[in-house]
């Protein structure tokens, strides 16, 4: 080789080299910035991939109630019939509000006025393993003074269904017993569906 | 001659390449003498002699394998060239270098432009100044030695210095005695056909080396024994213990080695010992430096007289060097700039898979970059009112609750007047027979996990308690 080439060769080697760290040392300053703006952005990526696990299970939720054969929730006088005897019931809806797909969400009031007391959680058990099921929000219970395990019972229950009565804007007058569910029936047999072990639906695979 | 130097430096390897086969040859006149040694892959040299006839067809070898390992090794004579012993005033080896060769030029009695020159070691004197053992030969000399190897039909790569190569190899095949007091002093005589060569050194520390004329026949010449007792005065204290060492063609005769023995013993006494295989003492010494890394390594074959191969080898070595570091800087370059686009992907990556998420958990919205948490959680607690009875349906039923706080006012004997159950609340009212019931309907609540406040009113009128309870949480 000439001692030309092998000068140039050299200075070429050199600078490449010099290059070579110089780009090292740039390179590693800004993968420092990078490697801070790709953890941001996880967290941001974690924080909505929660998010989406919570909305799979809502719609996890809501599925379970797609595959029912029956949307529409019992009427709570029929189920008073069965379940209480010697008392009827005063009910009421107490709120109806929009969800989603056509699902509504109804709150009722149940009022039995002198009842024996021990019938209630029969009457409860009975609402609540309907499909879809009523499910308890509050319960009064009031001691008659008259005689030993009569009593006074408010209940606040409420059912996603769907048809029967557009829901009301406001509180509807009581309803005596006749409750808006004209082609449910008695109390049916229990749906096989992710109800029997009160299991919170799991998302969807893939979602 | 100091002996309580610290070496510093010394020459280790002249060659650019190491060679596993190597040919010495020694001038003897119009004679050469030949020794073929090869390296073993275990590092071992072994060594053999080469006999005219090999030696021709040796050339033909070396002619054909020059660039596979194979070197020649010749030497200059010491009649030809000099080592020196330079002492320079300073302590910094690095400034010494600097300064060694302008006192060399004040040494030697012809310009320094007119030889080369090698500094073969370097050692720390008592005083702390640099000593620095120079090797030098003028380019006449020089020349004039190819000439003769190149008569001889060699071209040798490396020139040795003639009284460092024997100086090393007798120390190689009789190592001094680093122990013994006093220093034991060396005197290498190395007999050769046409002249003789003698090597002073104490214990490893070469200290110089002399030539003279051999005579025929030698022992008959009393000019050569006072010639050399006049050498050795200069180099060695009188009285001094010597270690006789014998070498050289015409070392293989007994009579000649014990009559110059006896002659030098009578001021330097000291025991005789030769070495083996005498003839082919200095050709061995080429091959064993040439092959071996070791001390005072020389090689006076330099600048304009550098042999091609050599310096083939030497710009291959700065070739390989500057590609090597090419390479590295292309690594590095290339490294980085991957390193970098790995990142960048990944980040985008990131990017998009949050722009799809958001996209999917806000549809229709338009989210800013960087706003995707605020837009996506409105977005989701809209949402979320419509579906949330939906999952409520799952959660454990407020019915069996009741049932259980029932049987816990029935398990401690009160009587319950209002019961008001929700989700994370209860509040109880009513009466029981003794204080202590109340405190049984406490625990019970607890039990079930509620925090339980009670208030109890003592009877006034009647015997009965009345209580009332708060309770939080527990909700099923």
């Amino acid at each position: 080789m000439k001692p030309g080439a092998l000068f140039i060769l050299q200075a070429c080697a050199l600078a490449v080299f010099l290059g070579g760290i110089l780009a090292a040392i740039v390179t590693i300053r800004q993968n420092v910035l990078l490697r801070e703006k790709i953890r941001n952005k996880t967290e941001t990526l974690s924080r909505l991939a929660a998010i989406k696990q919570a909305r799979d299970q809502h719609q996890a939720a809501v599925h379970v109630f797609e595959s029912l054969s029956n949307a529409a929730p019992a009427a709570l006088a029929s189920l008073s019939r069965a379940a209480v005897t010697n008392a009827t019931p005063e009910i009421r809806e107490r709120e109806a509000r929009n969800l989603t797909a056509g699902w509504t969400l109804r709150q009722m009031e149940v009022v039995f006025s002198e009842v024996d007391l021990n019938q209630i959680p029969g009457f409860l058990l009975a609402a609540e393993q309907e499909r879809p099921p009523w499910r308890l929000v509050e319960c009064t219970l009031a001691s008659s003074r008259k005689a030993d395990g009569l009593g006074r019972a408010a209940l606040i229950m409420e059912a996603v269904g769907k048809g029967g009565q557009q829901p009301a804007r406001r509180s509807l007058p009581t309803y005596g017993g006749a409750e808006g569910n004209p082609g449910r029936g008695e109390v049916g047999p229990t749906d096989g569906g992710g109800w029997n072990g009160r299991q919170t639906p799991e998302p969807d695979a893939g979602r | 001659m100091a002996t309580s130097e610290k070496l510093l430096y010394t020459c280790r390897s002249t060659v650019p390449f190491r060679p596993r086969i190597c040919y010495g040859v020694a001038l003897a006149g119009a004679a050469a003498v030949t020794v073929r040694a090869w390296r073993s892959s275990g590092g071992t040299v072994r060594q053999a002699v080469l006999t005219p006839g090999d030696a021709a067809a040796r050339r033909q070898e070396l002619a054909e394998s020059a660039q596979n390992g194979c070197a020649t090794v010749g030497c200059l004579a010491v009649q030809d060239s000099l080592t020196l012993w330079l002492n320079s005033p300073l302590t910094s080896r690095a400034k010494a270098e600097k300064v060694l060769p302008s006192l060399l030029d004040i040494q030697l009695p012809f310009p320094l432009e007119d030889c080369l020159y090698q500094f073969v070691e370097f050692r720390r004197i008592p005083d702390g100044t640099i000593s620095a053992l120079v090797c030098a030969a003028r380019r006449e000399a020089v020349r004039t030695c190819l000439d003769r190897y190149q008569a001889q039909g060699d071209d040798p790569m490396m020139l040795d210095h003639e009284g460092l190569a024997l100086w090393t190899q007798s120390l190689a095949e009789l190592p001094s005695e680093p122990r013994r007091q006093p220093a034991p002093y060396r005197v290498l005589i190395y007999l050769a056909d046409d002249h003789v060569t003698l090597v002073i050194g104490c214990r490893e520390r070469y200290g110089n080396a002399h030539s003279l004329q051999m005579p025929s026949p030698p022992a008959a010449d009393d000019g050569l024994i006072r010639r050399l007792q006049l050498l050795l005065h200069a180099g060695l204290p009188a009285g001094a213990g010597v270690q006789w060492v014998f070498c050289g063609a015409r070392a293989a005769e007994p009579s000649v080695v014990e009559t110059m023995h006896k002659s030098l013993i009578k001021d330097w006494p000291g025991p005789l010992t030769c070495h083996k295989e005498p003839a082919s003492f200095l050709a061995r010494a080429l091959c064993e430096r040439a092959l071996k890394r070791g001390p005072l390594r020389c090689n006076l074959r330099q600048q304009t007289f550098t042999h091609p191969a050599v310096r083939r080898a030497v710009d291959r070595r700065a070739r390989a060097a500057a590609v090597g570091i090419l390479a590295a800087g292309l690594l590095m370059a290339g490294f980085s700039l991957t390193s970098r686009l790995l990142g960048e992907h990944r980040f985008a990556r990131v990017k998009a898979e949050i722009a799809a998420l958001g996209a999917e958990l806000a549809p229709g919205a338009a989210i800013p970059y960087g706003r995707e948490i605020p837009e996506v959680q409105k977005a989701w607690e809209k949402q979320a009112l419509l579906t949330a009875p939906f999952l409520d349906a799952f959660a454990p039923l407020l019915a069996p609750r009741l049932a259980e706080v029932v049987k816990a006012g029935r398990a401690s004997a009160v009587r319950l007047e209002t019961l008001n159950l929700r989700r994370n609340s209860l509040v109880l009212t009513g009466v029981a027979d003794d204080w202590d019931q109340c405190g049984q309907l406490e625990q019970g609540l607890k039990t079930l996990g509620y925090t339980v406040k009670l208030q109890r009113q003592e009877a006034i009128a009647e015997n009965e308690v009345r209580f009332t309870v708060n309770a939080e949480g527990g909700g099923p």
